[in-house]
């Protein structure tokens, strides 16, 4: 009987470890499925997939049109050398959160860093899960062709001296829930601002005119204004025209958006209703500001 | 003298003729833009009266008569993308990008898919289910419109 009890406290160990390891798997699958979550909000696979050249999902290549230059977006598949197989978790949530790369480096601002900056770390966490498991593609960056000066990296510390503020993004406490998780995403996660809100001359938000239409958007694309100005702006919209627009692309006149606009659908069609409300809740609380340049 | 004015006479009724089928084809072609546009607006105005009745503020009859147009128009959608008419060669007068030339035939298979979501609603309509026609209708737009516009239309109305 003696002999029996090490085999009895061995096969315990093993129970309870076959537990713990289940139960971290399980974990991780909701991890990554929490990640798939923000991966869709955030619409990494919009800029980080060349689709007008049929190219891999989220491998890169895309060319990103600005006043300073062209910019490839790089491979974010779970490659270990074109990609960011490579890559730890505290060197991705330093890519969201300071806008430096596994090295150290800056990164440019045409990745949307000062945004996603507000993101919480467990966002974070979880999308870095969800892009682990991303089939890696061996398709290498392309070099950025940037004007002269710049390219040149160590001038970003003068431009996030300037213009960037690290999150995460605090709440509002005079705020609702539902209008602070609107904030959230609207601000940080799906980083709306970025193409909304107009730049100055350096390339950074014009946050007094925020949400307010960028004539010079992405690719040259004229973003509108999105505050509730009844003339310029969606002060026509509802609630409800405004969900419907994230959920189909249907604009309360019965037409589509489309361009930049329809890859934005195509991920905020996959956030829950409550969400989208969130997020209409939020920006029709907006100050309304007329656009200009229009 | 005389033979060099006669080739001169030549030269210029061919420059005319020609310069005249030029316009002729350009003009074709703008009218092949315009009935693409009317076509487009005409399916926005046959959504609105579905929508009506999703919401209740308009008959049966009338959204089965429009679906029943959004059936006749779907087929036909790329036969209005007639060649040379993209936003490359006229950038002023209409926004359909060249990609859709290059991938015509994604063009059709989301026309074929639109055909069948709208045979979907026609029957949710004819069931008189007025609650799933909202819901219906905003998911063919998702899967239909907004992929089209999304990869063949270039920035329009401030997108």
């Amino acid at each position: 009987m003696r002999r029996a009890a090490p085999a009895r406290h061995a096969a315990a160990a093993a129970l309870i470890l076959a537990f713990a390891l289940a139960q971290a798997a399980r974990a991780d699958e909701a991890a990554v499925e929490r990640g798939a979550y923000i991966f869709a909000a955030a619409g990494c696979v919009s800029c980080h997939t060349d689709v007008k050249h049929h190219g891999t999902p989220l491998a890169g290549g895309r060319p990103l049109s600005t006043p300073f230059g062209t910019f490839y977006s790089p491979n974010i598949t779970a490659d270990r050398q074109h990609g960011i197989g490579g890559w730890s978790l505290a060197d991705f949530k330093r890519a969201l959160r300071d806008g430096k790369d596994d090295d150290g480096d800056f990164l440019f601002p045409v990745f949307p860093y000062p945004s996603y900056t507000g993101m919480t770390d467990q966002d974070i966490a979880d999308l870095y899960a969800y892009l682990m498991t991303q089939p890696p593609s061996a398709q290498a960056d392309k070099p950025h062709e940037v004007k002269f000066p710049f390219g040149f990296r160590p001038l970003q510390r003068f431009w996030r001296y300037l213009f960037f503020n690290e999150g995460p993004l605090a709440a509002v406490p005079d705020q609702s829930a539902e209008w602070n998780r609107g904030r959230y995403l609207v601000e940080a996660v799906a980083h709306c601002e970025e193409c909304h809100t107009p730049r100055n001359f350096l390339g950074a938000l014009d946050r007094s005119r925020a949400f307010a239409g960028n004539p010079q958007g992405p690719d040259g694309q004229k973003a509108p204004n999105i505050t509730p100005d009844p003339a310029t702006g969606i002060g026509k919209w509802s609630i409800d025209d405004i969900t419907t627009v994230l959920a189909s692309g249907m604009t309360p006149d019965f037409d589509s958006v489309g361009g930049g606009m329809g890859e934005v659908v195509a991920g905020t069609e996959k956030l829950t209703d409550t969400d989208r409300h969130a997020i209409a809740v939020y920006v029709k609380s907006l100050p309304p500001l007329r656009a200009t340049g229009k | 003298m005389r033979q060099t004015a006669r080739w001169g006479a030549v030269c210029a009724v061919a420059a005319a003729v020609m310069a005249g089928a030029v316009v002729a084809v350009a003009q074709d072609k703008l009218a092949a833009i315009k009935e693409r546009q009317d076509l487009m607006e005409r399916q926005e105005k046959d959504v609105k009266a579905i929508s009506e009745y999703g919401k209740g503020t308009s008959d049966q009859a009338t959204a089965i008569e429009k679906l029943n147009d959004l059936l006749a128009i779907a087929p036909t959608i790329p036969d209005h993308f007639v060649p040379g008419t993209s936003d490359a060669d006229f950038p002023d007068k209409t926004h359909a990008k060249a990609e859709a030339w290059e991938d015509l035939g994604k063009l059709k298979t989301i026309a074929l898919h639109l055909r069948q979501d709208e045979e979907g609603l026609l029957a949710t309509v004819k069931s008189g289910d007025q609650q799933k026609v909202g819901p219906q209708l905003i998911a063919l737009y998702r899967d239909n419109c907004t992929v089209c516009h999304t990869q063949f239309r270039s920035p329009y109305k401030d997108e």
